[in-house]
């Protein structure tokens, strides 16, 4: 029942390729496809400007799938080798942001196969948590800018609160989840990202939202 | 109490997570029919309320900040697989164009060889295989019935065009410096097809015009082949 979403035919147009004005002025003013044309045709220029654009979007997206991050940084920076390596054959035949995200949505799809394929002694729940990790430390998760350390810890317990809530989610759930919550993803672009229809996205956040809320509710007491 | 009676229908899970979203996100479209709703119903409000609590909260976590060392690692990789693929791919990407110009022209010849066919008529078209093309009766300087050297002609093109499918299929691999040199070979070969076919397409019954794009064809066919098996790989 609770996947019978799944199964929801959608007829999806045949992707069109969309306008892309080329850029005026300095390239910080350029649209993400605009830039990425210009990246695909060699500017080391274009493409810092995209890495300098997105990097936190990336970062986030993966940290919360991943919950290390040194993993995720490191999964950011195969995200943006991948734009390298695909440069010369991207078509704007979607938003760029679909098109990052379907790349970073890969990427952390074969992560989590990798963790899976992982020897089953090999304690699961010690590497997700950072303990183990001695350069963990909660403070690089909140603005550094904060004097006052004891609001940002708290802050950080948020963080960490919202990613162990976030830890009892499906794979699929939580994905969807994140990029519709904290990437700010549309319905539309998070259904060509996942390729599922639209109602299927919806009915996702539905239960994630209803699986995190004890969590959520249960942090939200003690904070 | 009565006022819960009178209503029929509740909105969906799924309509009430998009108004509580609307809701809790800036600049969001307020349905006022949901909104109407809301005011009657305190088990949709419930909901609502609830579902916007763990929104907030959500989205009460801070995000991570970029350090400048992560920017300056992903420029510097970057750098590097650019500089990595600019030296790899150059003669590779040539050859792959090349393979795909020679599958293009054969593929021309095929449809061509349709039109070859249909000049000939349907019983012409039962002779399939070279083998049983060389048994046709011999009528032209070629060796050949004109229908036959034509119908070989179209087998070769197929046979080109597969072998350059092959061969581009290979490009991943590093190839040997005798295929990048029997490759260029190929490349203007190509030159020469397209000249003889251009000629063909001007006179289609030119028995001499046939007979250059096939022995050309062949040709191209065994060195693709010569690349494919040998020559290493592209
Ligand atoms: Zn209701």
């Amino acid at each position: 029942m609770a996947e019978g979403m799944e199964n929801v035919v959608q007829l999806k147009p045949e992707p069109t390729l969309r306008v892309v004005e080329r850029g005026e002025g300095p390239l910080r003013d350029w649209t993400d496809e605009a830039l990425m044309l210009e990246h695909g045709k060699g500017s080391e220029e274009a493409y810092s400007v995209l890495v300098h654009r997105h990097q936190r979007g990336v970062l986030n997206y993966t940290y919360r799938m991943v919950q290390n991050r040194h993993i995720a940084e490191e999964l950011t920076q195969e995200v943006f080798l991948a734009l390298v390596k695909n440069g010369a054959r991207y078509q704007p035949t979607a938003k760029f942001t679909t098109y990052l995200y379907t790349i970073a949505s890969n990427i952390v799809s074969k992560e989590w196969a990798r963790r899976k394929r992982r020897p089953k002694f090999f304690s699961l729940s010690s590497w997700w948590n950072q303990e183990d990790d001695e350069s963990f430390n909660p403070l690089d998760h909140v603005g550094d800018e904060k004097a006052n350390v004891l609001a940002a810890f708290q802050r950080g317990e948020i963080s960490e609160a919202v990613n162990e809530a976030l830890r009892h989610l499906p794979e699929h759930q939580r994905e969807t989840f994140v990029l519709r919550r904290f990437q700010d993803l549309s319905y539309e672009e998070i259904s060509e990202v996942l390729e599922v229809p639209v109602g299927t996205i919806k009915s996702r956040i539905v239960r994630a939202e209803r699986a995190l809320r004890p969590y959520l509710e249960k942090y939200r007491e003690y904070v | 109490m009565q006022v819960a009676l009178k209503i029929r229908n509740h909105p969906s899970k799924q309509a009430l997570l998009v108004y509580a979203e609307n809701m809790q996100d800036q600049g969001g479209a307020i349905d006022r029919e949901m909104a109407s709703h809301l005011r009657v119903c305190a088990t949709c409000k419930a909901e609502v309320d609830a579902m916007r609590a763990s929104l907030s909260f959500a989205a009460s976590a801070p995000e991570l900040d970029v350090n400048a060392d992560m920017t300056a690692r992903i420029l510097m990789a970057s750098k590097t697989t650019r500089s990595e693929m600019k030296q790899k791919a150059t003669p590779l990407r040539k050859a792959f164009k090349v393979a795909q110009a020679t599958a293009c022209a054969a593929a021309m010849l095929l449809i061509m060889g349709v039109t070859f066919n249909a000049f000939l008529g349907s019983s012409e078209t039962e002779v399939t295989t070279p083998a049983f093309a060389e048994s046709v009766p011999v009528v032209s300087a070629t060796g050949r019935s004109p229908e036959a050297l034509r119908q070989a002609t179209v087998e070769v093109a197929a046979e080109v065009r597969t072998l350059s499918a092959a061969v581009t299929g290979k490009r991943h691999e590093a190839p040997t410096p005798e295929a990048l040199e029997e490759m260029r070979v190929v490349q203007s070969r190509d030159a020469d097809i397209a000249a003889a076919m251009s000629a063909l397409e001007r006179n289609p019954n030119s028995v001499r015009a046939t007979h250059v794009v096939h022995a050309t064809l062949k040709q191209q066919a065994e060195s693709l082949r010569n690349i494919y098996v040998e020559g290493g790989s592209l």
